[in-house]
């Protein structure tokens, strides 16, 4: 049985069939050699220009000539980070769908081939062609620590991050690429996502760690958030995390972050193109709810720097307990919002090509891992739950009081609301697709839309409270004790829940298109 | 052995399949007759495990499709109604692909390769560039891809379409050439003449529902309950017509043109020749004998009224 499992991962990953073809393909002709070629050009003449506008010419302070040098240096790596950001979706968006579009996917799947073998065969023809890039700018890269703006082990860390955050990208290319019917679609949503996820860690990272490292010493510690972002990688690769007393470089925590998420990115990709109840699917659930506990605990860990800072205030007398313990709320509560993107696909049934999510009944517990529709709402309350889960552990860890129990019934209660409005856009609609974007748009109507209207109204504050009472997600908004709030609006989500369901089910069963699945 | 037992598939509303069964041997070349969007696809789909029937399985020398898709898998090949075939690839890379994904031992494939594209007669194309190939070709070469694994069961959707008159003489030779191979082989067509020629079972669906399945003769023989035998001969009719009309087992007789009569007759070939006989000894000159044989297309239109779904 091991042993199977073990010859199965080597044939996955080494010799894996899909690799070889794509392989024999890339490197087929001069096709190959004039593309790498051009590059190299485009590489070298953007380092002559920017050493030329840079570090040569007049006599300068040995200060100064270090400090451009390492400028020179900053800029081919921003280069480099720009070139895995624009290739490594460019070659991976179109994998799976031209495939599908050809119609070759049927040819592979009646061979005894697994989504994953045929997913990471995919995944790394893309990959190891980003690191013959990667490989071929050496030179460019070697001539920055002959001149002495970085040493080897600056290269290396920053290589090391580059290739992770290349493997993201590849991630994210390949699981629009199985979502998207169309090859243009699969590429516009990869680059779109490329640079979502770049911004959002360059916020992340930007926030807390490379205000403090730019200008500064080699060696710091930071949140390894930096590496995760490629444009950050020069202030990145010196800097390390201490753990449990020891330090641990960046770009290793870095790197196991990336195989995570890599992983949970193929799994998606994987339960994309399966049936379900698969394997694929099954596993995706599990890890998700893996993931939410981390990252509940992750973030708990984050904010409990700055909390601490409330804390000691209220510890002082300065300020009211209260607003230690809101703080704590509104923060859990603000982590999950995320669920935002993900709850239509837990929720949505309708017609989508061969696969049909018909709906199967409204709640099933044992559906939960399956990806039906009437698994969708108590696994996405399990989510909410293994958030509260992570976000709790922690603060009992460092000692600290939990978010309050009000706030997670509160939280039960809108992603159930906001379940219910799934139910009542598939109702409407038979194409899930279509299903899918009106339900994500009446969420945002809800949560989003007002808030212009609100603001322009009057900011949030004492005297404006009234108004934004209305607003659905006031309980985890001020500062106040929100506990009550958190009852009342919880209590008022779950009978919305529960009218919105009785309408959905009505219309769906006049339709005709309920519990066809089951059958 | 294959033994497709209450298949069943429904989308949404859609029944595409209604619990088909049928069993099929060694050396069986299967012809799934039926008009288009009459389920022949689906059938062939599920039990190639590319999708998951809502009822009822098809069983593979004793592998599930619903159970254990992957053995069933490494059994069969399957060609569906379109080439599939990728773009900047040699025919050998391709069939190497393809050896690859169905764990043919890397040190063998060179040789089943050769294998392959001799008996589909592409060796001279090896080298060649896939979309270079003429329709044929890939079509062959579609073939020789479900080949490489030698699979016990052939899934075939429409093998022939598109292909020109000597095209389609080649596939029906190598696919006869299968089947005297052992190898079960199911070919779905709306064509009819191509499948009469080599098929010795057909099924015919219509609107997910097999309507009649077994060897071509038994269906034909099922579906007249009289056997229509011409009878030619010289000389005046309105003799032999009253005599024949006498005779036992003959249900009707009538003239179809000069010189002939059409007879229906509800009994087995030595009645026939006892009739032969008769009228023989009787002094009228027969020129010929002989038993109408209904064909596939006779059969396919009197049970199928044209719907589909």
């Amino acid at each position: 049985m091991m042993g199977e499992w073990i010859r199965a991962n080597i044939g996955c990953y080494f010799g894996n069939a899909a690799t070889v073809r794509d392989y024999r393909v890339q490197l087929r002709g001069n096709r190959a050699i004039i593309l790498w070629s051009f590059y190299l050009l485009v590489l070298i003449g953007f380092t002559m220009l920017v050493y030329s506008s840079s570090a040569a010419g007049e006599q300068r302070s040995i200060v100064d000539a270090q400090r451009q040098l390492r400028s020179f240096y900053q800029s081919v790596m921003i280069l480099m980070a720009v070139m895995i950001n624009l290739i490594s979706p460019a070659l991976t968006a179109g994998s799976i769908v031209m495939e599908r579009q050809r119609r070759s996917l049927d040819l592979v799947f009646s061979a005894p081939v697994t989504t994953k073998y045929y997913l990471v065969g995919k995944m790394m023809s893309s990959y190891r062609y980003i690191w013959i890039l990667l490989v071929l700018s050496l030179p460019v890269t070697s001539a920055c620590v002959v001149l002495g703006g970085a040493t080897w082990s600056d290269v290396i860390a920053a290589y090391i991050i580059l290739s992770f955050n290349a493997l993201i990208y590849t991630a994210i290319a390949l699981l629009f690429s199985t979502l998207s019917r169309l090859p243009v679609a699969a590429v516009v949503w990869s680059y779109a996502a490329a640079v979502a996820y770049s911004i959002g860690t360059a916020v992340l990272a930007g926030s807390g760690a490379v205000g403090s490292l730019i200008g500064m010493g080699r060696t710091q510690e930071a949140p390894f958030l930096i590496t995760l972002n490629p444009y950050f990688v020069v202030q990145a690769a010196p800097t390390h995390t201490i753990v449990y007393g020891y330090e641990v470089p960046n770009w290793v925590l870095g790197a196991v972050f990336a195989l995570l998420l890599s992983k949970l990115l193929l799994l998606a990709a994987g339960s994309s193109m399966s049936a379900f109840g698969s394997a694929e699917t099954k596993s995706l659930r599990v890890h998700g709810l893996i993931y939410t506990f981390l990252l509940g605990a992750l973030v708990a860990y984050g904010s409990a720097g700055t909390l601490a800072i409330v804390r000691s205030a209220v510890a002082s007398g300065s300020r009211h307990a209260t607003i230690w313990n809101s703080q704590i709320d509104l923060v859990f509560g603000w982590l999950i919002t995320p669920l935002f993107v993900l709850v239509p696909f837990l929720t949505c049934y309708g017609s989508d090509a061969e696969r049909k999510y018909w709906s199967d009944g409204i709640l099933k517990i044992r559906n939960m891992l399956l990806g039906t529709p009437s698994g969708g709402l108590p696994y996405l309350l399990l989510m909410v739950g293994a958030s509260y889960a992570g976000f709790a552990f922690t603060y009992v860890q460092l000692a600290a009081q939990p978010p309050s129990w009000q706030v997670l019934y509160w939280a039960l209660g809108f992603w159930s609301y906001m379940w219910s409005l799934g139910r009542f856009a598939s109702a409407f609609n038979l194409g899930l697709r279509a299903s899918r974007s009106l339900h994500f748009t009446l969420m945002m109507a809800l949560v989003a839309l007002p808030v212009p209207f609100f603001s322009a109204m009057g900011a949030f504050s004492a005297e404006n409270q009234a108004l934004w009472d209305l607003y659905i997600l006031r309980p985890i908004v001020g500062l106040d004790d929100n506990r009550t709030l958190c009852l009342l609006y919880g209590t008022l989500m779950l009978a919305g829940t529960a009218f919105m369901t009785y309408i959905a089910e009505t219309i769906s069963a006049r339709k005709g298109v309920l519990h066809r699945y089951a059958a | 052995m294959l033994e497709v037992k209450n298949l069943r598939k429904e989308y949404g509303g859609l029944t595409a399949v209604r619990g088909i069964s049928f069993n099929l041997q060694p050396g069986d070349i299967f012809g799934f007759i039926g008009s288009n969007g009459a389920g022949k696809t689906t059938t062939i789909r599920m039990i190639s495990t590319l999708l998951e029937p809502t009822s009822g399985t098809a069983v593979l020398n004793g592998a599930d499709i619903r159970h254990d898709p992957m053995q069933v898998r490494r059994m069969l090949g399957y060609m569906p109604d379109f080439f599939g075939l990728y773009d900047d690839v040699k025919v050998w890379e391709y069939l190497d692909f393809f050896a690859a994904i169905y764990q043919v031992p890397a040190r063998q494939r060179t040789q089943v390769i050769d294998n392959v594209l001799e008996l589909t007669d592409l060796t001279v194309k090896k080298t060649a560039f896939v979309q270079s190939l003429s329709r044929g070709m890939q079509q062959r070469l579609c073939l020789a891809r479900c080949l490489v694994h030698d699979p016990q069961l052939l899934l075939l959707d429409e093998p022939a379409s598109g292909l020109d008159p000597r095209a389609r003489a080649e596939l029906k030779e190598l696919i006869a050439e299968l089947g005297r191979m052992g190898k079960i082989v199911i070919v779905s067509s709306h064509i009819l003449p191509e499948l009469a020629d080599f098929c010795n079972t057909v099924g015919i669906i219509e609107k997910g529902e097999l309507l009649a399945c077994g060897p071509v003769g038994q269906i034909v023989q099922g579906l007249h309950a009289v056997r229509i035998l011409r009878v030619r001969f010289l000389g005046a009719n309105g003799d032999l017509r009253h005599f024949v009309e006498g005779r036992p087992h003959v249900k009707g007789v009538e003239l179809a043109g000069d010189g002939e009569l059409r007879v229906d007759f509800d009994s087995d070939e030595n009645d026939q020749a006892d009739l032969l006989k008769s009228i023989v000894d009787a002094g009228f000159k027969v020129i010929g004998f002989r038993e109408e044989e209904a064909d596939l297309e006779d059969v396919f239109l009197k049970l199928t009224t044209g719907a589909v779904q």
